[in-house]
């Protein structure tokens, strides 16, 4: 048993390195499925269907409501918007539920509606956020990590001290394939088999973005706590 | 270097991210990750940094509540969605058949009533209205209001609930349990008696005067008072949504609806003296304000305030 799971950790790593999706990732692909333009499948169906198709949803598909929306905050960071998101993906999730195949992770169904609703809608009309070059993170930390002992209760304080809005924005800069692993796993607190479920991704792949969303994280907060006079170099 | 890590720093960095986050199920490459931190103060320091970094966006931004609005615009959107398909499908077979043999008005006003419904003929129905809403207008009392959700609506109607308390004030039976025009004092008032955070605008001419707390059936309610230098009166009843989910009190299906797509249900001539009533979702509150100012003077009132 020991030696299998052994296997899959050293085909987990395997994975990350042949992947090199997991290194660059690409802003979300447009993949909509549940697409407007084909014919409103609910007018085939009579009073007696669309009363069960209700049922149904609401058992399956409503109890989901709040961590969409809370998903859908943290994406779009406007409330508003978040409410038209979760309205969207719902309207859509009901006149295509008969695609849903019963038994499976309705969660998951909801969550790739809502990230289709998100890249068609509004995804398209926000600026994109200037990509942060990951390996320049990767020599910043391993440069300033060489001589260090223990930074962690000075990084602990400077931290502590920044604002909610710094914060959000840093988590903003991300590009939207880290942002969306950074906020299921560390706002929603998704697994990240769950999240992988999600975004149809391998695990690894959820880590590998993880990982490197939080080091750019890290590094905006230290820009950030630089720019408003804490001495981030005493940290090195 | 145990077998499970026998790889690169860069992907030995990411496992100690699985780590963190507690998601290596084996014992084995666990026990060997937990070594590598012992002995590797570099990547210790770069566990701690990334653990800080995760737990300070975890208590920093805890999860939203859902909002009630947000709740009832997607249900309603699902019936409006319902309702929409439901049409189409009745109008097809009906519009093919027009042609054919489509009634007169008097055979169809005559099918309407002798139908059967339920055994009973439809007009036995017709009747039965007729008299309770007949009853309603001459047994409201002081209600006399045309409005049809306050003349059908029961005691548990926030509607309903709006006027009565309104008269209450305006006859002095109800005195302002703390008169203030702080709104911080009103909401940490409410906050004390009720144990919700109401929703205490500023309103242009209006000056806050004061705040009564009450229950009904369990269910905390707060009542808001404003008076311009004329003696005229704003006044907003407040409760959770939460009271409409739990059935304590309630609104017309119609009323939310309109709520949810217009942000607003205004109304007048809800009582004897033509008072505007005024509905709206705040935050997490239902909102009901009763004035005596006419409806287009309300909403102007009402869309400066309620920005």
């Amino acid at each position: 048993m020991k030696k299998d799971n052994s296997k899959k950790e050293a085909e987990i790593i395997k994975q990350e390195i042949h992947e090199p999706e997991a290194v660059q990732p690409d802003i979300l692909t447009e993949n909509d499925e549940f697409s407007e333009g084909e014919d409103n499948p609910l007018d085939k169906l009579s009073p007696q269907e669309l009363e069960a198709r209700k049922r149904d949803f609401e058992k399956e598909a409503i109890p989901h409501m709040k961590i969409l929306f809370n998903y859908a905050l943290r994406m779009s960071g406007d409330q508003l918007e978040a409410d038209d998101l979760v309205q969207d993906t719902y309207m859509r999730a009901f006149r295509f539920f008969h695609k849903f195949e019963r038994g499976t992770n309705c969660k998951a169904w909801l969550f790739r509606i809502m990230k289709n609703c998100y890249i068609n809608k509004y995804r398209k009309n926000k600026k994109e956020p200037s990509k942060v070059d990951y390996e320049d993170v990767q020599n910043f930390y391993d440069s300033i990590r060489d001589d260090v002992v223990d930074p962690n209760d000075l990084e602990h304080k400077v931290f502590s001290n920044l604002l909610d809005d710094e914060m959000m924005n840093a988590l903003n800069s991300l590009q939207d394939d880290y942002k969306t692993v950074v906020i299921l796993c560390d706002l929603e607190g998704l697994s990240y088999e769950e999240i992988a479920e999600f975004l149809d991704v391998p695990i690894g792949t959820v880590r590998s973005r993880l990982h490197r969303g939080r080091k750019i994280l890290q590094k905006k907060l230290q820009d950030y706590a630089k720019s408003r006079g804490y001495s981030v170099e005493s940290m090195a | 270097m145990p077998m499970g890590l026998n790889t690169t720093s860069f992907n030995i960095d990411e496992l100690i991210t699985s780590y963190a986050d507690n998601q290596i199920s084996d014992p084995e490459t666990k026990k060997q990750i937990e070594d590598l931190l012992a002995s590797d103060q570099k990547l210790n320091a770069k566990y701690r940094s990334e653990v800080l970094t995760r737990d300070l966006y975890r208590t920093r931004f805890p999860e939203a509540e859902l909002p009630a609005a947000t709740y009832q615009k997607v249900m309603s959107s699902i019936d409006g969605i319902i309702e929409g398909a439901y049409k189409k499908n009745i109008a097809a077979p009906q519009l093919a058949n027009t042609h054919n043999d489509y009634p007169s008005f008097w055979q169809s006003l005559k099918e309407a009533f002798t139908e059967k419904f339920i055994g009973v003929p439809r007009y036995a129905f017709a009747v039965l209205a007729f008299v309770i809403i007949g009853g309603l207008v001459i047994f409201s009392g002081d209600k006399k209001t045309r409005n049809p959700y306050i003349l059908s609506g029961t005691e548990s109607s926030i509607m309903v609930q709006a006027v009565n308390s309104f008269h209450k004030i305006i006859k002095g039976d109800v005195k302002p349990q703390l008169s203030s025009s702080n709104a911080a004092e009103v909401e940490k008032f409410v906050m004390e008696k009720a144990h919700f955070d109401p929703y205490v605008p500023e309103i242009e001419n209006y000056k806050l005067s004061g705040v009564v707390c009450n229950e009904y059936h369990g269910q905390q309610l707060a009542h808001i008072l404003y008076s311009d230098s004329n003696g005229r009166l704003i006044y907003i009843f407040q409760v959770p949504v939460t009271a409409m989910q739990k059935k304590d009190l309630d609104l017309p299906e119609d009323v939310q609806k309109e709520i949810v797509k217009a942000k607003y249900y205004m109304c007048d001539e809800v009582d004897d003296n033509d008072c505007t009533m005024t509905l709206w979702y705040k935050e997490n509150n239902v909102c009901a304000s009763m004035t005596t100012m006419p409806k287009q003077e309300m909403f102007a009132t009402f869309t400066r305030f309620n920005k």
